[in-house]
């Protein structure tokens, strides 16, 4: 019983002498070619200092956002100071808003 | 260095040279005609657009080698991700199709008696681990050297010998397991 394992196995382990290579597509060149023409447009290289570029110019239009922002928040406290400042000049109070 | 982009011609004869190395390895690591084809195709597209980057340090047939063994792992590994997902998918939502498509492959370069025996050879061989399962079938059905394997695979001539030994002991044993079960 063992014996007749060992020598089954022995078979199944040599059954891929004397293997033969197997014949791939004919046409294979052909695929091969019409695929590197169609990823051709897709492989134009985009140059590193455009990169660079775009990344410069999102920058400074950040930065740019961030100062104008910046000044606006200031210039809303300054302007809050002016009416505090007109309202005590001119010494009138909060009732101005309400009705007669 | 290698370059074809103005010689198509040479790009031919180049596929000519080396399709039936690099289509056997794909199959016998897939063991699916289809996806051994498609994988071909894709090595030799590599081919064209890295063959600036090969400098001449190894063989072409290595570089190509190495290529094609890892498309055809990234393949099986992308695969078994698929099964898994179907897998979980039919828990929920039984859609009547097949979870595993293992079929009894058999290289169509088989001796015709041994076919049945190559097909129970090469299911125990989709079961063993990526390291050993390449380094197997390299040297059977390529009959590469250690010192091929290692220089494709880039392990050490020792631990090839070491991956060669512990497959056919796994092998081994599975047939054996196979043997008892069936006979």
């Amino acid at each position: 019983m063992k014996k007749n394992q060992e020598q089954w196995v022995d078979e199944v382990m040599g059954s891929l002498q004397g293997l033969q290579s197997a014949e791939g597509n004919p046409y294979l060149h052909t695929r091969v070619l019409a695929r590197i023409q169609q990823q051709l447009p897709d492989r134009q290289p985009v140059q590193l200092k455009w990169v660079y570029a775009m990344a410069g110019v999102f920058t400074i239009m950040l930065l740019l956002n961030v100062m104008g922002w910046s000044n606006s928040s200031s210039a809303d406290n300054a302007s809050g100071v002016d009416i505090e400042t007109v309202i005590n000049e001119y010494d009138t109070d909060n009732s101005y808003t309400s009705l007669p | 260095m290698l370059s074809f982009q103005q010689n198509e011609q040479a790009f031919k004869d180049f596929i000519t040279q080396h399709q039936p190395r690099v289509y056997n390895t794909a199959l016998n690591l897939l063991q699916n005609a289809e996806d051994a084809e498609e994988i071909t195709q894709d090595v030799f597209v590599e081919a064209w657009n890295k063959a600036h980057t090969f400098k001449g340090e190894a063989q072409v047939s290595t570089w190509l080698y190495r290529i094609t063994i890892n498309k055809s792992i990234d393949h099986l590994r992308s695969k078994k991700r698929k099964k898994r997902f179907a897998f979980l998918t039919s828990l929920f939502h039984d859609s009547g199709e097949p979870i595993s498509d293992a079929g009894d492959f058999v290289h169509p370069g088989v001796v015709a008696e041994n076919r049945e025996k190559a097909a129970i050879l090469y299911k125990a061989i989709d079961k063993l681990p990526e390291t050993q399962k390449i380094a197997f079938l390299l040297s059977e059905t390529a009959g590469l050297s250690y010192a091929e394997i290692s220089e494709i695979t880039g392990s050490s001539v020792s631990s090839i010998e070491s991956m060669l030994f512990r497959a056919r002991k796994n092998l081994r044993g599975m047939l054996a397991d196979f043997y008892k079960k069936e006979r």
